[in-house]
Order: C-alpha cells, then sequence, then structure tokens
C-alpha cells in the first residue's frame, strides 16, 4: 500500500533536492535581499516579501555545500513553515513530481550527522538521488549550526 | 486551535465584555438605585454568562451567577432594594467571576475553587435574611455614607461614558444598530500590509500614466489611484481606538480606591473619544491606573481633610484626553493637597539622596525629580495601594518607552496636575538614515541627541584612545566613540587623520555616546517591523523598515548597541569624566546658551528654557496687529525682542539685513521666538548666582565665568512683562521667585 506525495524538486549545485510541495506557498525570481550584520552564516538576510519580512537563506551554506562559483542563487522559494515564512535561495527550481513509497529509502548511514538531520529520505530515480528535506528542521537548527560536511 | 477553543475563546472574550459593562452598570446604579432597566441590564448580563458557564459546565461558575441572578431577579421586580450592602456583595460576586474567567483564559478549565460563602451571602440576601455578623463585607461597608450624601454624589455624577449613556437607548434601538464586528488582531495587521503593499503597487503603476495616451487606462488607474489612497485612509482608522476603551474600567476602580482609604471621589471625564493606536492603548492602561491611584491615596484629602480646608468633601479629579501636534496629551488633574514637598524633602534626607544644606536651596520643581526615583516613597507603611516605593519610575520609564514624556505641575496645597504626552502611535516612528559602506540604516529619533561634523585635520586632538575605547571630545568633554563598520563588521577602515568626519551623538541605557557612521542620510517616518525569530539572538537592531522603493532597512537599537559592543561596561569601569561627575555629585553648575544682546556681550540663558533654535531672514516677518509673527510649522511663533524687556541692552532693533538668531521657546503648547543677536555656545555655570543688590529688569542675576560677567535671563519674568504689555492669555506657570537661580537641570542623568 503506498500513497503518493507530491515534491517539488530543485538544484544546488550538482545535487537535487526535494521538498514537499504543500509547504511551498510560492516561488519568487529577484528577491531582493538586505544583509543583516553580525547573523548566523546560513542567513543571507532579510526581503520584503509583500510587507512582511522574510528571512532568506542560503541554502548553500545551510546544507554545507560548496558553492565554488559563489554566484547568486536565481531563485528563491517561500516556504510557511507553521506560522514562519522563509525563502530558501536554491540555484533552480525543477518540475513537481508525485512519488510513491516504494522509491523511498532512509538517508544513508553514512550521511554527516548534521545533514542527516535535514535530509529525512532519499528517492532513487532513474536519472539521479532526490534528497528529501525536512523543511522544520531547516529552521530549527539556525542558531546552533556549525557547518556541517554533506558529501565529499 | 481546534472548534472548541474557538468557542471557549469567544466566550472569554463575551464574558470579559460583560464583566466591564456590569462594572458602570453597578455603580451607576449604586447613584440612581431606581433605574429598573439598568437592573433589567444587569439581570441579563449575568444570566447570559450563566448560561455559556452551563453550556461549557463551568459548574462553580454557573453557580455563583445562578445566585447572584437569584439575587437580582428579587431586586428586578421590585421586592427588595438595593442597597449598599446588595451593591458590593454583588461587586463581589463580579469579581469571583472575573477571577474565574481568568483562570479559564490561562487554562482552558475552571480553576478549582470555594464560593460557598459567597453563594450563601447571595442567597441570604435574595431571601430578605439578614447575613451574620461574620460576614465578610464588613471592610467595605466601612465606608458608610449617609443616603444624603449618596443622593448628592449621584446629582453631580460623573459625567456618563459613551456607552453608558448609549446603553438607555441602546436597549430600544438594539433592532436596527449594526452590531460592531469582533476582528482578529492579526487579521488587522495583515490587511494592514497588504494595504501598505497596494500603495507601493499603485506607486509603480502611476508613471505609466504618462507614457500612454490611452484614456480608457488612465480613468482606471486614476479610479485605482483615489481607491487604493481612502483604503489606506480606512484602514489607518481601524488601528485607532477612543481611549475610552481604558477609561471605561476607571469609574469601579476610583470607587474601589475612594472607598479603601475612606474617601469620596468624583471623576471627570473629558474627551474620552480621542483616538489612539491600539498598541500605545495598552501601553498607557498600567500608568494611567497608577496615577489615579496615587491622586486618591496621596492627594485626595480624607473628607474631614476637605471640611476643614473649606473644600467640598467629594474630591474631584478630571481626566482629559486631546490630540495636539500629533500627539495625544492626557491630563490627570485632583484638586487634593498636591505633592507633600516637606515630606519628600525628609524622605530624601532620609535616604542620604540629599544633605540638610542642599534641601533649603530646592525648589519644589527640583524635590518633584526624587519622586521619580526607584524605590522612593513618602509613605511610612506599605498598604495595599502604595508604599513600596515602585511607582511613578515605572510610569516614568513606560511613558518614555512609548517615546512619551511626563509633566507634573503641583503647586502647594492646589492639588495635582499631570501631564502626559504620548505619540499618537507606535507604528510610525521618525528616524534617521545614516549611510554605513553600503548599507543604510535608520536610528530612532528619540535616540538621538546631536548630529556633530567633526573636522579632524583641524582639531588637534582628533579621535583619542581611552584604555582601549575611542573617544572624542564634545565640548572638551570625553565621549566614548562607536565605529558603526567596526561595529557591525562591515569594514575594518578608521577615519585618517586628516578625515572630515559625522557622528551622532546618541544617548541610551542612561549613557550617551558617539555613533561614527559615513554619511548622515535623510529624516523620515518608518513603519518598525520585528525581524523575527531567526534573528532573535541580534540585539543590534530594533527591527526593520520597508522603504518606499520596496527595500528593507534595518533599524539600530541604540541601547542594544551600547550594550553588546562592551562601551556600557568600559565606561561603568572607568568614568570617563571623572571631574564631570564629582561636579554632578555636588550639583553646582548648570548648562546654559551664551548669546550676545546690543548693549550686553554676554548675555545666558539657561539651557532648558532653549526648545530649538532657528533663523529667520527680516522678511519672513509678519505682523499680527502689533506682534511680530512668523510662520513656523504649521502655525505661527510669536517674536519677543530679548532686548526691549532687558534693562542694559540697548532698545535698537538687531541689524534686519542679517538674519535674526531666534531661540524658540515653547510655553504650554504656544512657541514663542525669542529674538537675540549672534549665539556664541554653550557653557557650564555655577548654579548659585551673584545676586547684584537691585533687582534689574529681565535679568535673574550674573554669574562670573573666566573672568567675564556673565547676565542670566528671567525668561519667566520677560515672559509675565509681555504678558502684562499686550494682554493676551499665555498661561505660564508661575513658580516662586527664589533668591537662588531656579533651574531645574535633570539632574537625575
Amino acid at each position: 500500500m503506498s500513497k503518493a506525495v507530491d515534491y517539488l524538486t530543485f538544484s544546488l549545485g550538482k545535487f537535487s533536492f526535494g521538498i514537499i510541495a504543500s509547504d511551498v506557498l510560492e516561488l519568487n525570481k529577484n528577491l531582493s535581499v538586505t544583509h543583516v550584520p553580525k547573523s548566523p552564516e546560513t542567513i543571507r538576510g532579510i526581503a520584503n516579501l509583500r510587507g512582511q519580512l522574510v528571512p532568506a537563506i542560503d541554502m548553500y551554506q545551510r546544507l554545507g555545500l560548496d558553492n565554488p562559483a559563489r554566484q547568486q542563487e536565481a531563485i528563491a522559494i517561500i516556504l510557511k513553515i507553521k506560522s514562519l515564512l522563509v525563502a530558501l535561495l536554491v540555484d533552480s527550481v525543477g518540475e513537481i513530481i508525485s512519488l510513491e513509497d516504494d522509491t523511498f529509502e532512509q538517508p544513508p548511514p553514512n550521511f554527516p550527522e548534521m545533514s542527516r538531520e535535514l535530509v529525512f529520505g532519499v528517492h532513487k530515480l532513474p536519472d539521479r538521488l532526490l534528497l528529501l528535506l525536512d523543511p522544520t528542521k531547516i529552521v530549527q537548527g539556525i542558531h546552533s549550526s556549525k557547518k556541517p560536511a554533506l558529501i565529499n | 486551535m481546534d472548534n472548541t477553543d474557538d468557542i471557549l475563546v469567544e466566550f472569554i472574550i463575551e464574558a470579559r465584555e460583560i464583566l466591564d459593562q456590569l462594572d458602570l452598570d453597578f455603580v451607576l446604579l449604586e447613584k440612581t438605585p431606581d433605574d429598573k432597566k439598568l437592573v433589567g441590564n444587569i439581570f441579563r448580563a449575568i444570566h447570559t454568562l450563566k448560561g455559556s458557564s452551563g453550556f461549557f459546565a463551568f459548574k462553580r461558575l454557573e453557580k455563583i451567577t445562578h445566585a447572584g441572578e437569584t439575587l437580582l431577579g428579587k431586586i428586578r421586580d421590585g421586592s427588595l432594594v438595593l442597597d449598599k450592602q446588595k451593591t458590593s456583595l454583588l461587586l463581589l460576586t463580579l469579581d469571583a467571576v472575573r477571577e474565574i474567567v481568568a483562570a479559564i483564559e490561562a487554562t482552558h478549565s475552571e480553576p478549582e475553587g470555594d464560593n460557598t460563602q459567597l453563594i450563601e451571602d447571595l442567597l441570604h440576601l435574595a431571601h430578605g435574611v439578614a447575613l451574620a455578623a461574620r460576614e465578610p463585607l464588613e471592610a467595605s461597608a466601612a465606608l458608610q455614607l449617609p443616603p444624603t450624601q449618596l443622593a448628592a454624589a449621584a446629582d453631580k455624577s460623573v459625567s456618563p461614558l459613551p456607552t453608558a449613556q448609549a446603553q438607555d437607548w441602546g436597549v430600544e434601538l438594539a433592532q436596527e444598530v449594526a452590531q460592531p464586528v469582533k476582528v482578529n488582531l492579526d487579521l488587522l495587521d495583515k490587511l494592514m500590509n497588504l494595504v501598505s503593499e497596494m500603495v507601493l503597487a499603485r506607486n509603480r503603476l502611476l508613471p505609466f500614466v504618462k507614457d500612454f495616451d490611452d484614456h480608457h487606462f488612465t480613468g482606471a488607474v486614476r479610479n485605482i489611484d483615489l481607491l487604493t489612497q481612502e483604503l489606506q485612509e480606512r484602514m489607518m482608522m481601524t488601528r485607532m481606538q477612543p481611549i475610552s476603551q481604558i477609561w471605561s474600567k476607571f469609574p469601579r476602580l476610583i470607587r474601589d480606591v475612594a472607598d479603601e482609604c475612606g474617601k469620596q471621589v468624583n471623576l471627570v471625564q473629558d474627551g474620552a473619544d480621542t483616538e489612539l493606536d491600539r498598541t500605545l492603548l495598552d501601553a498607557i492602561r498600567d500608568p494611567l491606573v497608577h496615577i489615579i491611584r496615587n491622586c486618591i491615596d496621596h492627594g485626595i484629602e480624607t473628607p474631614d481633610q476637605r471640611a476643614h480646608l473649606g473644600k467640598p468633601a467629594v474630591g474631584q479629579i478630571l481626566l482629559k484626553a486631546s490630540h495636539e501636534n500629533g500627539m495625544v496629551v492626557i491630563q490627570i488633574a485632583d484638586d487634593g493637597g498636591g505633592v507633600d514637598f516637606d515630606l519628600v524633602c525628609q524622605k530624601a534626607i532620609e535616604k542620604k539622596l540629599l544633605t540638610a544644606e542642599h534641601a533649603l536651596s530646592m525648589t519644589d520643581m527640583q524635590l518633584l525629580e526624587y519622586i521619580y526615583l526607584p524605590g522612593f516613597s513618602t509613605k511610612s507603611v506599605v498598604t495595599k495601594l502604595s508604599g513600596r516605593g515602585v511607582g511613578m519610575d515605572v510610569v516614568k520609564t513606560n511613558i518614555a518607552k512609548m517615546g512619551g514624556s511626563i509633566e507634573i505641575d503641583s503647586p502647594r496645597g492646589q492639588g495635582t496636575h499631570i501631564c502626559l504626552k504620548i505619540p499618537l502611535t507606535l507604528a510610525v516612528m521618525p528616524a534617521l538614515f545614516v549611510r554605513c559602506e553600503d548599507e543604510r540604516f535608520a536610528i530612532p529619533q528619540n535616540n538621538i541627541v546631536e548630529m556633530v561634523r567633526l573636522d579632524l585635520a583641524h582639531d588637534s586632538r582628533g579621535l583619542e584612545d581611552f584604555y582601549g575605547l575611542p573617544v572624542f571630545r564634545l565640548r572638551d568633554k570625553l565621549t566614548p566613540l562607536l565605529l558603526l563598520n567596526h561595529h557591525l563588521n562591515l569594514s575594518q577602515k578608521f577615519p585618517g587623520k586628516d578625515a572630515v568626519v559625522n557622528i551622532a551623538l546618541l544617548q541610551a541605557a542612561g549613557t550617551q555616546f558617539g555613533l561614527l557612521v559615513d554619511e548622515v542620510l535623510n529624516m523620515q517616518e518608518v513603519v518598525v517591523k520585528p525581524l523575527g525569530p531567526l534573528f532573535s539572538g541580534s540585539t543590534d537592531f530594533a527591527g526593520a523598515t520597508i522603504l518606499g522603493n520596496g527595500s528593507v532597512a534595518l533599524i539600530l537599537d541604540v541601547a542594544g548597541m551600547a550594550n553588546n559592543s562592551g562601551l556600557l561596561a568600559k565606561i561603568q569601569a572607568r568614568p570617563l569624566n571623572p571631574v564631570q561627575v564629582a561636579a554632578k555629585v555636588t550639583e553646582d553648575l548648570i548648562p546654559m546658551l551664551l548669546f550676545e544682546l546690543p548693549g550686553l556681550e554676554f548675555t545666558a540663558i539657561p539651557l532648558e528654557c532653549v526648545d530649538r533654535l532657528e533663523s529667520f531672514t527680516a522678511e519672513k516677518i509678519q505682523k499680527n496687529g502689533k506682534r511680530e509673527v512668523v510662520q513656523y510649522g504649521s502655525g505661527i511663533m510669536q517674536l519677543l525682542r530679548l532686548n526691549e524687556y532687558i534693562d542694559g541692552a540697548s532698545p535698537t532693533p538687531v541689524k534686519s539685513q542679517e538674519p535674526l538668531s531666534v531661540i524658540a521657546h515653547d510655553v504650554n503648547g504656544l512657541t514663542m521666538g525669542l529674538v537675540v543677536g549672534k549665539v556664541h555656545d554653550i557653557i557650564q555655570v555655577p548654579q548659585i548666582m551673584q545676586n547684584t543688590n537691585s533687582q534689574q529688569r529681565g535679568l535673574q542675576g550674573c554669574v562670573i565665568l573666566n573672568g567675564r560677567v556673565i547676565n542670566v535671563i528671567d525668561v519667566q519674568e520677560i515672559l509675565r512683562m509681555r504678558r502684562i504689555q499686550d494682554s493676551e492669555i499665555l498661561v505660564y506657570p508661575d513658580s516662586e521667585k527664589s533668591e537662588v537661580a531656579v533651574i531645574d537641570w535633570k539632574r537625575v542623568q
């Protein structure tokens, strides 16, 4: 017995991630972010989303990925986590795919501890591995976040 | 929140409304015990409460309300007459109900407790059985007013509140008048946000009108423009609420406190429909309650004392609210004994805040400052109402926190007059924008003392280092400096030896310090928005604001920065200006503004009397009758040529080609412009003045500083002369003239 779940896919460098689509409020290009000095490195700054202040999270930093080109991410995924709005800055957003439980797997045990908190599972797709992110964990760990190293 | 919770929240809101209304009704009912309609209203309200508590199975609440209803029923059908005992018992019932409702609100379930005594008493009274001697009403029944006095009090009754007034015909009109709708505050805030965004979106749309000739399009845009504007105005109105919302609780409060003190007090309200932002409304409630308690407990005398003084037995408290220059002014006045200055003085000496010989030279105005000190109380015994010394200091800090001010005026024996000035809304505040590196920051205006531009090349000392703390000299006083770029880790640049730097002198957390910024931009009203939980660790920012172009600017938290940077700790460890501190202890220096008058080269005015310095060209001066006036802001400022009022100054006017230097002095909402010659500097002068033998017109006396005689003008006397001269109404608090200069320079700082 399996139940299909919709995931919004996005990419950071060579990695593909999925996030449960119903948590996503909207996608926003050209979100202008104001830097907040002395805030955690994982927070790029704060942005104005139609009159509401929304923290913008640097997903490269949050996942401990190298962003060698140091390029500006192209798009922001606006998530509603409980009552909090956050913007995840990512390189690009792919399609929404519906996945069933039979491709679901626990994250491999050789994942570093920090990332294992964020990635609650993986889906093996024919062409790639989709890492599933838990939105609440993205926000929860921000104060204490040391630099996690995902995969090298 | 699930469904039952929703309903429960509605019940709590409703219960609170009913309780507030009942408080009012009962006090009114005591004065007009025959008002059947009022009894009916009260009965129905209690009944509603009973019904709702039955629905939620709040057994305790149900029992109490049921007993209350029984008693009220008898009063309603005329078989019993409401007297003082019954009122007090019913009010006790109300308090019990309020307690339970508060507990339900906190825990969502009915608290444990026992009210059998109360219920028994209610039922006894309802069945006409006299209460046993142990009944709990002794205390509140202590104030047994003869019925005639009660009636007299009722005649001069409280100017009824709108709500109380409305209820008379509210019953008849109930079918026609639309009931106000309860709206969740979060929803209102969201709407507010959306409307601001709408305004921005409209602003982006407007420029397109120019590029298109299509009049259908331009027409549609105009329409949107107008609608948006109206929408915004209406939306702002939803935030504003009448002050009567909190005042409606005061008649009951005053009755209770007065009862407890064995005093009789009548409340007069004026301007209950004055509106202010609802967040501020919440914030001023406690300070107001405190002040009113003080008025009754400290101010108003017992009926015996009042009779002895030839005052009417019933004391008066006046509450007045009005709008003035974008501020809300709330005045609280009583006709009691005023502040007991001798007692304040005595207590200050007891607490070693003041030496006995200093006390002799203290004016009433100076003594008033002591009542703002934490832990200061004139009551020797701690009572339920007062004596703990927590009070006026909290009031003052609370008012200051919302950007307001408090003034107390208390002529001996003539009651106290307290004036609170608070901004209309907290959401919008004026802020100064500064640039540091590539980023823009806003500094709240109430933290800003002055702006300083320092030319390091010409200032021989420039920036110095004081045990690891950068400092600069401001009028020969070492002032700590915080480099914004260093503090926020924006860059490691340090101003060069010959740079010209911009420094904002800020005050917060009881200290003053300079903030070095790259550029001072503009002043603007900003809407403060919280940064949200993810930034809870950063105490450098008080929030952020969204600018007209949609970008975000951070608002600096001045007190937080002083703390974080270690600046505060460093100053506390090593006082910067030890000499100055010593001078403050002996309190013999006061700041004055030094200026020239034709014929009198060195003249000074206490800095306290200087509200602003302005400069006008001669052509700006216009005539209003025989007075000279200039347009000033949205109003006018009367000009007063100082040299005409002071002995020794030559009466010929200052040369009219040059721009006039004017000292703006605010007197009870009016601005007087004192026209002077050249303005020199701020000087510190000894408080004890040399009084010349013969009194000179317009002068308080003179001081000697660096071998020069400096004439200190007497602003009050000059204003008095002016008033006599054109016999206009310019209310100025006359304080006693004393031999020593009466200047209260904010000694607390």
